[in-house]
């Protein structure tokens, strides 16, 4: 009897463990996000003189380097603005895609226990929020991302850099790799430049199942605008955003992070 | 029974059989070579205040700094017994006075044969993180202590040879005990020597060269700055040119970093080489380590302290001197895919001969010359 009594027992809490087991995993389910750059619609490689692309209406150019900090990263819930947080904070880089086949591979990021449901919107930020950004990062563990990137503090700025995107361009019209060609240094920072993209896309997210959303970075569209106004290239003020006095740049650049992304 | 007490008069017999075996070969199983009547009562290790820096080093939850720990870390550090032949130590390509590092291109290890690249300055290296070596392949000092005493052009030694040598010290398993707890001597490990060496090297901090007394200690007397010495600050630090009248040097693009550590811990193609493909690149750098193309070439940014102490200078050491350097970043070098076009300008920087004498003279406000002087960091056996 008293082995019965022990059998059952072993059952019964066997059993609970896995309707415990069900319900926590019937409630979320996975979502990838998967990034990749482009320009104009083509895959981005970097580092490789072998790719080079079309500054808007003008010149060749091609790029070292594009990579940034991607933080409050969530989906909005269909009805009203809630939101599920899929990640607080991580550095996005894409500068060592040199070949096609990297480039055409998407950085994805698998995300688990995702709250099953109807969401209306990816929502993510391009660089560091406020309270991080003004944080003593040094507190912060190896593996950290603002410690692991510690290199990407500007302390002439008191910020991060959020991205940074560097490239050369033929800016005499005597063809890349001639020895003369002006370097693109677009380092981008400071709090006031901390933005927000929202991509809106019906997003179900369903138990157990895992869902794709494929996110595009369209360098190209970082360089112009929805007036139809490119960052003109031809003004050596333009080139670089050093510091802080060289606004305008930053202040185009940044500005046009929304429509630089895309969503399917 | 009878078997039992067989068992029991032939044991006698065995015990010194064990002593011949410790005498000349492997310890046997079980063995202890007590060490519990030494107190093991760690001290903290406290680290001096770095002031203007703000930054804390981060140091491994299951490795403290205690003063214990360095103290055998300082030991071993430069006692020659982890190479094959008691030739050479870690301070034999890390000198003291050197800035940790020592004057040759390529260093020498056993039976003079000599490795690829140059050494590396261990100063502030508790500070260093995204990797360390040149190319990056090691995460933690913890990890780095293990490669050159195997390393054929180091140490050329095992780690079980180490481990049973300092088992079989005169001295060593006492210090063991202290730092570690060990209870008996056949208890050291790999994972324990590499540990002390991890917090002595922690300890070489360096925090008090002429510029950050100047700049971030904001001490202003007698430490003023030459004319030439305060222009090359503006060219270091300067991006866009013209602050002060001066051309941009772009140097802190690599090595600025945070607080004073004078290097952004990444990993650059600095131009040196003059190659047509990826794999014309004599030494792929990172690249042999992340097998990533754009990665090719690249090497990590050496802090700039105590630069003017540690050259001939570039992982290969082919700068003998510091003007030598100026002079190849002033040139623009060798531009390649990889090169940082933000940082190294194609057509050069520009600096006219007065500038870069400038940019030379602050260099040497980087020297910090309370850290080479200081006995903490010299040879203990001395």
């Amino acid at each position: 009897m008293k082995k019965i009594l022990f059998l059952f027992t072993i059952v019964a809490l066997f059993m609970a463990a896995s309707c415990d087991d069900d319900q926590v995993l019937g409630d979320t389910g996975s979502v990838n996000l998967n990034f990749k750059a482009v320009y104009a619609g083509e895959p981005l490689v970097f580092q490789n003189s072998e790719f080079t692309y079309k500054y808007p209406e003008s010149f060749p150019i091609r790029f070292n380097d594009l990579r940034f900090f991607i933080s409050e990263v969530a989906l909005v819930e269909e009805e009203g603005s809630d939101e599920a947080v899929l990640f607080e904070l991580d550095y996005l880089s894409f500068s060592e895609n040199s070949t096609l086949e990297e480039a055409e591979r998407a950085t994805t990021y698998p995300l688990d226990n995702i709250p099953a449901g109807n969401y209306k919107a990816l929502k993510f930020s391009i660089g560091v929020p406020a309270d991080l950004n003004n944080d003593n990062f040094t507190d912060y563990g190896v593996n950290h991302p603002l410690r692991s990137n510690s290199g990407e503090y500007w302390s002439g700025w008191d910020s991060f850099i959020f991205m940074k995107i560097n490239g050369s361009f033929d800016k005499d019209g005597d063809g890349l790799g001639m020895g003369d060609d002006a370097s693109l240094g677009h380092h981008l920072g400071g709090d006031d430049y901390f933005k927000t993209v929202t991509l809106e896309k019906a997003i179900v997210v369903d138990p157990d199942q895992s869902a794709d959303l494929n996110i595009t970075l369209d360098l190209v569209e970082f360089y112009q605008n929805d007036a139809g106004q490119i960052l003109d290239l031809t003004i050596p003020e333009n080139w670089a955003t050093h510091n802080t006095d060289n606004i305008e740049p930053l202040v185009f650049l940044t500005n046009n992070f929304e429509r630089g992304f895309t969503i399917e | 029974m009878k078997k039992f007490v067989f068992l029991l008069l032939i044991i006698p017999f065995l015990i010194p059989a064990c002593k011949d075996d410790d005498a000349g070969g492997e310890p046997p199983v079980g063995q202890c070579n007590d060490l519990t009547d030494i107190a093991y009562d760690p001290s903290p290790y406290e680290l001096p205040e770095m002031i203007g820096w703000d930054v804390k080093m981060i140091i491994p939850a299951d490795n403290p700094l205690t003063i214990e720990g360095v103290d055998l870390g300082h030991k071993l550090f430069f006692d020659p017994i982890l190479s094959v032949d008691s030739t050479i130590s870690c301070s034999s390509c890390h000198d003291p006075k050197l800035s940790f590092n020592n004057q040759t291109a390529l260093s020498a290890g056993v039976n003079g044969l000599t490795g690829r690249r140059s050494s590396m300055s261990l100063i502030n290296a508790g500070f260093f993180e995204n990797g360390l070596f040149w190319d990056g392949r090691s995460p933690s000092l913890e990890d780095q202590a293990l490669h050159p005493v195997t390393d054929p052009v180091e140490m050329l030694e095992t780690w079980e040879n180490v481990e049973e040598k300092m088992q079989r010290h005169l001295t060593y398993p006492e210090e063991f005990r202290k730092a570690f707890g060990v209870e008996c001597a056949e208890d050291i490990t790999r994972d324990m020597v590499t540990k002390a060496l991890a917090q002595y090297e922690r300890t070489l901090v360096s925090y008090n060269s002429r510029w950050e007394q100047k700049m971030l200690q904001g001490n202003t007397f007698p430490l003023l700055f030459s004319d030439d010495e305060l222009k090359g600050l503006f060219i270091y630090f300067d991006e866009l040119g013209g602050n002060a009248g001066e051309t941009a040097g772009h140097c802190n693009h690599c090595h600025a970093g945070f607080g004073g550590l004078l290097t952004d811990n990444r990993y650059h193609n600095n131009n040196i080489e003059d190659v047509e493909t990826y794999d014309d690149f004599p030494d792929p750098g990172l690249g042999g380590v992340t097998g990533k193309q754009s990665d090719i070439g690249k090497f990590r940014a050496p802090t700039l302290r105590n630069i003017a102490l540690t050259a001939p200078y570039m992982h290969d050491g082919r700068f003998e001197t510091l003007a030598e350097v100026i002079e190849h970043y002033n040139s623009g070098g060798h531009q390649f895919d990889n090169s940082p076009t933000g940082s190294i300008p194609e057509q050069g920087l520009g600096l006219s001969e007065e500038e870069m004498k400038a940019l030379e003279a602050f260099l040497h406000t980087l020297t910090d010359t309370t850290f080479f002087d200081d006995p903490h960091y010299l040879n203990p056996f001395n």
